[in-house]
């Protein structure tokens, strides 16, 4: 087969790979039919001592975990950039933490395509951030009635000890039990709290199921 | 020689070329299929993997007449992994040529 065919099956035999990985290896090639050239041997030739385009692929393609998750970051090549759109959780910080440094290779307009790759960090920053969002709501929605119970502890026992301060008649005695109110409110809240934990771990266990669920859907490779 | 060891001897014999001279990828294939019998085609898969290891880099110098030649180079990563590639060759092959002369039997 000449140049041009063996390019062509290369390059189909490559689709898994990223356009800009693709394209790299394909300049290896590239290159080396032009050499090929400059020492008198025919494409023919060239393509014959190359071998099998489908066998070089898979050997690409063996490397490719290593790719995907983004293999030692010792060279910058390594990393795969694409930002995942996310609309409903990436905020500015999120977003900004997306647009990370652009490499020699990478081709930032092919936005539009399918995510490939993502860099262990960006997963990891994704995950957690899914994570406390989460957490955050549920704690909310299943510990009002903790909170509210904490507050008015706390308060009342506030307002003891500024009553006391005010009407300073038997000073010790009214500061003693303003400070016992004032446990008192934090008592209530401790309770409150590992009772409402009880309840937010229950909700979380699901939501960590669920969460699982989906981000391995959103990471691609299940 | 099967596959899989000859990938192992590939990065073995890459590295150890590139630790003497930088080369472009032609010369690389080029030169080992001539002592190994290999396919030219291996040997820039192998040489992507230790360039995304971080063992090797790569440069682009301009060519007299022509596009600009893409030269790799063996970086200190790389020359730590062709020491403990070397090491391990060594012993390999001292072991295998001890079991040959005595039969398995020490």
């Amino acid at each position: 087969m000449n140049k041009n065919e063996f390019l062509f099956q290369l390059e189909g035999a490559l689709l898994r790979l990223s356009k800009s990985d693709r394209d790299d290896i394909l300049l290896d090639y590239e290159e080396h039919f032009r050499a090929g050239a400059e020492k008198g041997l025919s494409e023919e030739e060239v393509a014959a001592s190359l071998g099998e385009p489908a066998s070089i692929a898979a050997q690409y393609l063996e490397n490719l975990p290593a790719d995907a998750k983004g293999a030692p970051a010792q060279m910058p090549e390594s990393e795969e950039v694409t930002a995942i759109a996310l609309p409903e959780l990436t905020d500015g910080a999120a977003e900004t933490k997306h647009e990370a440094p652009v490499r020699e290779n990478v081709n930032s307009e092919n936005t539009a395509q399918p995510v490939q790759h993502i860099s262990g960090g960006r997963k990891f920053a994704n995950v957690v951030f899914w994570f406390g969002a989460v957490l955050t709501i549920i704690v909310l929605i299943y510990c009002w009635i903790a909170m509210l119970g904490c507050v008015i502890g706390f308060f009342a026992g506030a307002a003891a000890l500024v009553g006391c301060s005010f009407f300073f008649i038997a000073n010790n005695f009214a500061m003693f039990i303003g400070f016992i109110l004032i446990g008192a409110g934090l008592v209530c809240l401790g309770a409150m709290f590992i009772i409402a934990l009880k309840y937010a771990m229950r909700g979380l266990k699901k939501l960590i199921g669920v969460f699982k669920h989906v981000s391995n859907k959103i990471m691609g490779r299940a | 020689m099967s596959i899989q060891f000859k990938k192992g001897v590939l990065e073995l014999c890459i590295l150890s070329m590139l630790s003497r001279n930088d080369h472009y990828g032609y010369d690389v294939a080029f030169k080992l299929s001539q002592s190994i019998d290999l396919a030219d085609g291996s040997v820039y898969p192998v040489l992507r993997r230790l360039k995304q290891d971080g063992c090797v880099t790569s440069y682009l110098e301009e060519a007299s007449g022509g596009p600009p030649r893409k030269y790799y180079a063996i970086t200190k990563q790389g020359e730590e992994l062709l020491d403990d590639l070397t090491g391990e060759w060594r012993t390999l092959v001292g072991r295998v040529n001890g079991i040959i002369e005595n039969g398995g039997l020490e």
